[in-house]
């Protein structure tokens, strides 16, 4: 950029150093995109922002002027007039602040984007009614400074190298978001709006730098293999170490001080006077700084060594596991314990409905009394709802109510695993009255037929049916109606008899002996033979059971 | 202060028609819906909104919307602010939108007394009544503070909910957190949703849509009668006419049927039901 020196930048390098923010910002625009704090693929903060950046390229890029100030007026203006979304209104804010600062300038010095970023950062964060930390106003801020440091305290002149600065801080300072906002910590993602930041910044850095900011090779597969590429460290040996310390001496020099450190890393920052200097840099071998400080000085003190890519790695982690961290919602103040057999199934009520324990069990393992005490004793919770989920369960579950000294516990009598999920799907949100949730969940337990498919164990006859071992037999309600030697038959009878006059919605929980291809296969099979009912297939890992079946 | 001079503002996630916007001096913002590279700029009527809900369930990814950038909104009000001597704006809540961003950002070099932002704690036809009491007294000649107060009153009186018939287009707005909303199932849920104090609360988890329109009925029971009654949908015209015919004896006023505004369905998602209720009685 700038003037032959690099000390300078006019209208005309401002200009072009915008629309290369742009550029790299539109090549970037997908993993802007996917750092959504939720795990869903619309994300549209890299939209925003380029869409707001757009509106504010369409005022510069005809101008002809070469003067700083006008041209960063007309961007402001452009962005104002088209910002769109929180990080759009806060970019447009921060081209605002800047555009004010540098009014009327020819060109500006470092001195002088010193102090305009400063302004942008001042006016964005007054735009906003409540500045959230570990968004887009952070990584402004912490950019500005580092800024400031390099300008003010080491005299640096160079635009370019202070643009590498800002870069540099600003990758730095993304990183921490999640460290500062518990929701992208949850969500395993760095800032959207400051991601867009900073690729704004980088745009204009490799501008400045000769380097490409159109459609390349490198850039596009970037974008394909989102933010975990994106957060790949560029050097092959990994993020290193962050090195800081103190240096304490007598007529010690900065700038000599500066250059040493500076050439064994990167992101350099050494501030101070000659008696104590403030050393941040970041190596491959911490051992380097810390022994050229001592070979420089008196002594040093608050050393922090930290290992960069063993944070990276943990984040990575972290965000890969993202979706099974997620924290299970749990119904105010009273916790439901409910008994299940099948990884399926406990999954679908701890996770998916927020139960605060599953007990294995069921029909031929029936937990104990004691089983669910010691539940309750695990949980903090102080009441409780008890879904005992099966008929021979009932009593236990009673009984454990009645054990469960200063806890207030209800059983909400569900005799089969669909009528334990209806209940949970009828408990209140926020369930911190006992009595009302109660009512509300019992009264849920007669909107659906249950059903079940199982195999016989010995021959018999009962409800006026013969049965053979190893036949596949269906219950409805506890009644048996059902005896086939064909999975598919006894499936496909069983739930026309459950169907009762204006069901709608079959849902088949497959058991553990049922592959899902088979399972979908049956599945279809029975839609195509009913007419305007839904068919609905969900995974429930139960033992013995190839199906069981709610019918609403 | 002059009662002539308070023009009220709002947004397009409004459900008001022409008529009754150009009768009440309404003015709508516009607001921008985003789709792949385009995006337009919706002032509430240059979108076919049946044809917008027939395609949407066909569409990845889905539109996405964003609040009007603050120079549109300050271009507007320096319109409106020559034939006006108070401006009342009223849009969607903080928490859901950027809309209060930029309306205030868009407003901030009015004087103060010249214009008051009102975070409405809800959205679309819900926030309308709000709207409309505002309006309505300021047309007729009331002061400022009498047409904050109607407003306060519409909002206390107001009930509003709607059924989705898909989850696909909530989850994938990003606006809620699905597990906190008790929505994070693979299981097939047509959950009930109110949007209180500017937050989406899940009132109901029903299996199935015919549930879930006898629950709508069922909490219109519970909070009836209405002077104002509006049952609005996403291309669900068959249930919303039924909904409106189950709760007519409920109604002491109007009652109608409209298409949810795409600022607000794109989120929702086709074959969303809703209504909104101003309790008989609001104004005392």
């Amino acid at each position: 950029m700038a003037g032959p020196d690099r000390r300078t930048c006019d209208g005309r390098q401002l200009r072009w150093l915008f629309t290369a923010g742009l550029a790299w910002l539109e090549q970037n625009q997908a993993l802007v995109d996917s750092l959504n704090v939720f795990p869903v693929p619309d994300g549209d903060t890299g939209k925003n922002m380029v869409l707001t950046l757009r509106s504010a390229n369409e005022h510069v890029k005809s101008g002809t002027t070469r003067q700083a100030g006008e041209v960063g007026a007309r961007v402001a203006h452009g962005a104002l007039m088209g910002a769109r979304g929180n990080s759009g209104v806060i970019l447009s804010q921060l081209l605002a602040g800047f555009a004010g600062s540098i009014c009327g300038i020819q060109h500006f010095d470092a001195q002088q984007m010193n102090h305009a970023w400063r302004a942008a950062v001042d006016r964005a964060y007054r735009a906003v009614t409540e500045p959230v930390e570990g968004t887009i106003l952070t990584v402004a801020r912490e950019t500005g400074v580092a800024l400031a440091q390099s300008v003010q305290v080491e005299g640096e002149e160079d635009l370019v190298v202070l643009l590498e600065t800002m870069v540099a801080a600003a990758q730095v300072s993304l990183l921490h978001t999640p460290e500062l906002l518990p929701v992208l910590r949850k969500a395993g993602v760095v800032d959207s709006g400051g991601q867009g930041l900073v690729c704004i910044l980088e745009g204009m850095l490799r501008m400045a730098q000769g380097q490409p900011v159109l459609a390349t090779e490198a850039s596009t597969s970037r974008d394909e293999q989102g933010w975990q590429h994106a957060l790949e460290p560029e050097d092959e040996e990994g993020y290193g170490y962050d090195v800081q310390f103190l240096m304490h001496g007598e007529s010690m020099d900065v700038k000599t001080i500066h250059d040493g450190i500076d050439a064994l890393g990167w992101s350099t920052l050494v501030v101070g006077d000659e008696r104590l200097i403030k050393v941040h840099v970041h190596v491959h071998d911490p051992g380097q700084p810390i022994s050229y400080a001592i070979d420089h000085c008196g002594w040093l003190n608050d050393v922090v060594v930290e290992n960069m890519q063993e944070q990276y790695l943990q984040y990575l982690e972290q965000r890969m596991d993202g979706d099974e961290d997620e924290e299970v919602t749990e119904a105010g103040d009273v916790g439901v314990i409910a008994v299940a057999a099948g990884a399926g199934l406990a999954h679908l009520f701890r996770e998916e409905l927020g139960a605060a324990q599953v007990i294995a069990g069921g029909q031929s393992m029936n937990p104990s009394a004691r089983d669910f005490v010691d539940a309750m004793e695990r949980l903090p919770q102080k009441a409780f709802v008890l879904l005992p989920n099966n008929s021979n369960i009932l009593l236990a579950a009673q009984q454990a109510a009645d054990l469960a000294d200063g806890r207030d516990v209800r059983v909400v009598p569900s005799r089969s695993i669909p009528q334990g999920i209806e209940a949970m799907l009828h408990r209140p949100m926020n369930m911190q009255e006992l009595e009302s949730g109660v009512a509300a969940m019992e009264a849920a337990l007669g909107e659906v037929v249950s059903a079940s498919l199982t195999t016989a164990t010995r021959d018999a006859g009962i409800d006026g049916l013969a049965v053979s071992a190893g036949q596949y037999i269906g219950l409805v309600d506890g009644c048996l109606c059902v005896a086939s030697d064909a999975l598919e038959d006894a499936l496909v009878e069983l739930v026309q008899k459950a169907l009762h006059n204006d069901g709608e919605l079959v849902t088949l929980y497959y058991g553990e002996q049922v592959d899902s291809q088979r399972a979908e296969a049956l599945a279809s099979s029975l839609e195509e033979s009913l007419e305007d009912v839904e068919v609905e297939l969900v995974r429930g890992d139960q033992p013995l059971y190839p199906f069981l079946v709610s019918v609403e | 202060m002059g009662s002539q001079g308070i023009r009220i503002v709002t947004d397009v996630s409004s459900e008001l028609t022409k008529e009754t916007l150009d009768e009440l001096k309404i003015t709508l913002i516009p607001g921008y819906i985003n789709e792949g590279d385009e995006s337009v700029l919706f002032d509430g009527h240059n979108l076919d909104r049946v044809r917008f809900y027939s395609e949407l369930k066909d569409k990845d990814p889905l539109p996405t919307t964003a609040a009007p950038a603050p120079g549109i909104v300050q271009e507007i009000l320096d319109k409106l602010s020559e034939e006006a001597e108070h401006l009342v704006l009223i849009t969607l809540p903080r928490n859901l939108s950027a809309y209060q961003e930029s309306f205030r950002l868009g407003s901030e070099h009015l004087p103060e007394d010249r214009v008051t932002l009102i975070d409405s704690g809800t959205v679309g036809s819900s926030q309308d009544t709000q709207v409309l009491a505002a309006a309505e007294t300021a047309q007729a000649g009331d002061s400022l503070e009498d047409v904050l107060a109607a407003i306060t009153r519409a909002r206390s009186n107001t009930v509003s909910a709607a059924a989705l018939s898909t989850m696909e287009n909530l989850r994938r707005s990003g606006r809620v957190n699905m597990a906190q909303a008790g929505l994070a199932t693979l299981l097939q849920i047509k959950p009930i949703l109110e949007v209180v104090d500017g937050e989406v609360v899940t009132h109901a988890r029903v299996r199935t849509f015919r549930k879930a329109r006898l629950e709508l009925l069922r909490m219109l029971k519970d909070e009836g009668p209405f002077e104002r009654l509006v049952v609005e949908h996403a291309n669900n015209e068959g249930d919303a006419n039924w909904l409106a015919e189950q709760a007519a004896d409920l109604v002491t006023g109007t009652t109608h049927i409209g298409l949810i505004s795409p600022i607000l369905g794109t989120h929702l998602g086709q074959g969303a039901l809703g209504y909104t209720g101003l309790k008989t009685g609001w104004r005392d």
